[in-house]
């Protein structure tokens, strides 16, 4: 192990590296503080660029564009009550509170500090589980890993944060896109309709940037993006002795608590901050004061969502089967470079394993420098209006789907994803769920199908084997659930969500 | 629009994008469960996109979905302001091919800095002018994308 983390410092202390390691969290910080474009919109934009550089150093710039927008993300959740990112968005209530009473200085202070421990101690959970995890996934065939893709959407729906039954028809919408294309099997062209750049199936990008990046931007620039920033002299960014004590355990608990979440398919930094706001208010001895600016309500969730970020991490090396948009887009980033991605990664492509694992550790370090005293800087760039930043935004989307294969049909199917977007936000159905169905689609067809032909068309195979009907199990638990009234957590959750968020 | 009736639409549509995949299948061939063939797989997830889109139509029926009246376009001089930014998202991507990408991105900066939330000339010429270079700059010659040079010949 020692001499893995060893490998894996030489890896991302190579010059190179560290630079693409300082883009990535830099422009992390930056996407988190501008409200209206996320880390998902992001990386989608910069993916095409870091095809130019090696798998390792465009998994490290990308991954810390993903950790340092959770950083970033705070900051406007305190100084404006506006989140800049969606698990930003309980940080608002007591983050938002502590700046009015003067004290945003504390509230980002904590939330900087916070989210560096609970980067770094997730970094060593993922360190200390994965291998584990890669070694027990070796066992897995066609039908288990069949399986175990239909549990994972099964999570992804059921942790949806809107109806479930929603992001179930989601996750189908998006299984059936993921079939667009050429049948590898047969050779034959399926649903192209005669259009040349859907032959090679739809791609991630230009779907991920026209959900994310147009729809957003439309969706923006409808409700009119208007913001002002909360004018307070910000002194004395570090945290008194009694803040730090009455935030140790929050930060503590956030890390766990982000850890595991983080791993969950559909989990990740969202569900994570928002649940360990409830563990904090639950566990306080004052909990009405909650939302009247309490610092272990920043505290807490802010470790939990970088955590969870780290935690994301898990099943996307171990398994080869992403957490969220950010993790699909990644997995799209090593399929492009041929690189085959599951439990075999980490013997096969050590570099990229260790390498990323360990730039995490650096990144972080990098983030507490760059957030704590350039916290001014950060604050002027809020100011720039929106009316100036969305034309760039619209024009790094072209041109990002453009470079993908130089034709504008890739730039008009992220338009039309770009409506559609539209209007699933105003019909109030997820997307994550979709982009997640569409890249799991060709390697779940792929097992069903090698499994039905060595089975002989048997689908019994999927209960005969114990690992196969363990997973399925668990899925069909989580598909009945809601038909279980007196499991009462979720909705708990949902009710805090809706009253608080 | 109230959610219900919201619901009640999407998943009307959503009822008969399934039914069309599963058509869009049968022609494909479905194979059977020994060989499945290319068919086989859309029509499955087709099938349950349907059910499921279904479930969502029966369910709006039912009392518990919440009742927040709220416009669909709650505000059409805005909406119609996002719908020129879709116009001109098209023509951009349509026009490249015959004004080039350089006219054609200053010409799309331009039009979307002025027209959208306007801002003063100075700020539209000078942001779409060193937008328009930057960007050239970078893609066209750091990493070499091979833009349409359209009429002007750049």
């Amino acid at each position: 192990m020692l001499n893995d983390v060893l490998y894996g410092f030489s890896v991302a202390l190579t010059f190179q590296n560290l630079i693409y390691c300082f883009l990535g969290v830099l422009m992390g910080t930056l996407v988190g503080v501008l409200p209206g474009l996320g880390p998902t919109a992001s990386i989608s934009l910069l993916f095409t660029t870091t095809l130019y550089l090696s798998p390792v150093s465009g998994m490290i710039m990308l991954a810390g564009i993903y950790y340092g927008a959770q950083y970033g993300g705070s900051t406007t959740s305190i100084l404006l009550n506006l989140p800049g990112e969606a698990s930003s968005v309980i940080t608002c209530l007591d983050g938002y509170q502590m700046a009015r009473q003067g004290r945003a200085g504390p509230a980002l202070g904590i939330s900087a500090f916070g989210s560096f421990i609970g980067g770094t101690l997730s970094v060593i959970g993922l360190m200390l589980m994965a291998p584990p995890l890669a070694n027990f996934a070796l066992k897995f065939g066609f039908a288990e890993n069949f399986s175990l893709m239909c549990l994972g959407l099964v999570i992804v729906s059921f942790l949806a944060r809107g109806s479930m039954l929603k992001a179930m028809v989601m996750t189908a919408l998006g299984l059936f896109l993921g079939t667009l294309g050429i049948d590898i099997m047969v050779g034959k062209p399926r649903f192209t309709f005669g259009i040349k750049s859907l032959m090679d199936g739809v791609g991630l990008i230009p779907v991920v940037m026209g959900l994310f990046g147009i729809s957003e931007v439309l969706l923006n620039v409808e409700e009119g993006l208007s913001r002002e920033v909360f004018k307070t002299r910000i002194s004395n960014l570090l945290p008194s002795l009694k803040d730090w004590k009455d935030s140790l355990k929050p930060i503590l608990r956030g890390t766990i608590l982000g850890f595991f979440l983080g791993i969950l398919p559909g989990g990740g930094a969202i569900v994570s901050s928002f649940t360990s706001y409830a563990v904090e208010k639950k566990l306080s001895k004052y909990p009405q004061k909650f939302g009247t600016g309490v610092i272990e309500g920043v505290a807490g969730p802010e470790t939990a969502n970088n955590s969870g970020s780290s935690g994301a991490f898990v099943p996307l090396l171990t398994l080869g089967i992403p957490s969220n948009a950010v993790m699909a887009l990644l997995l799209g980033l090593l399929l492009t470079h041929g690189i085959q991605v599951g439990p075999l990664l980490l013997k096969q492509h050590s570099d990229i394993f260790w390498g990323v694992i360990v730039s995490m550790y650096i990144g972080n370090v990098m983030l507490l420098v760059l957030n704590l005293p350039l916290i001014g800087l950060w604050v002027k760039i809020l100011k720039v209006p929106y009316g100036i930043l969305f034309p760039f935004i619209l024009l790094f989307c072209v041109i990002g789907s453009y470079s993908l294969n130089n034709n504008v049909e890739d730039v008009l199917l992220m338009i039309a994803f770009g409506i559609l977007g539209y209007f699933m936000k105003k019909f109030d159905y997820e997307a994550a769920p979709m982009i997640l169905a569409l890249v799991l689609s060709p390697m779940m067809e792929n097992a069903l199908r090698q499994t039905l032909l060595t089975s002989q068309g048997s689908f019994l195979v999927f209960i005969t084997r114990p690992i196969s009907a363990t997973l399925l199990f668990v899925a069909v638990i989580l598909l009945l659930y809601p038909l279980i009234p007196w499991f009462k957590f979720r909705k708990k959750l949902e009710g805090l969500q809706t009253n608080q968020g | 629009m109230k959610k219900r009736e919201k619901d009640r639409i999407s998943a009307l549509l959503l009822v008969v994008v399934g039914i069309a995949i599963c058509f869009g299948s049968l022609r494909l061939s479905l194979g059977g469960f020994h060989k499945p063939g290319p068919g086989f797989f859309p029509f499955l997830v087709g099938s349950i996109l349907g059910v499921l889109s279904f479930l969502i139509f029966l369910q709006s029926f039912k009392g518990l979905a919440g009742d927040d009246r709220k416009a669909f376009w709650p505000n059409p001089p805005r909406s119609l302001k996002m719908s020129y930014i879709l116009i001109a998202l098209i023509l951009y991507a349509i026009g490249m091919n015959y004004l080039g990408f350089f006219l054609s991105t200053l010409l799309f900066l331009g039009f979307l800095l002025r027209a959208i939330e306007p801002q003063r000339w100075p700020a539209v010429l000078t942001g779409s002018i060193l937008g328009t270079a930057l960007f050239y700059g970078i893609f066209k010659y750091w990493l070499e994308v091979p833009f349409p040079t359209g009429i002007l010949g750049f």
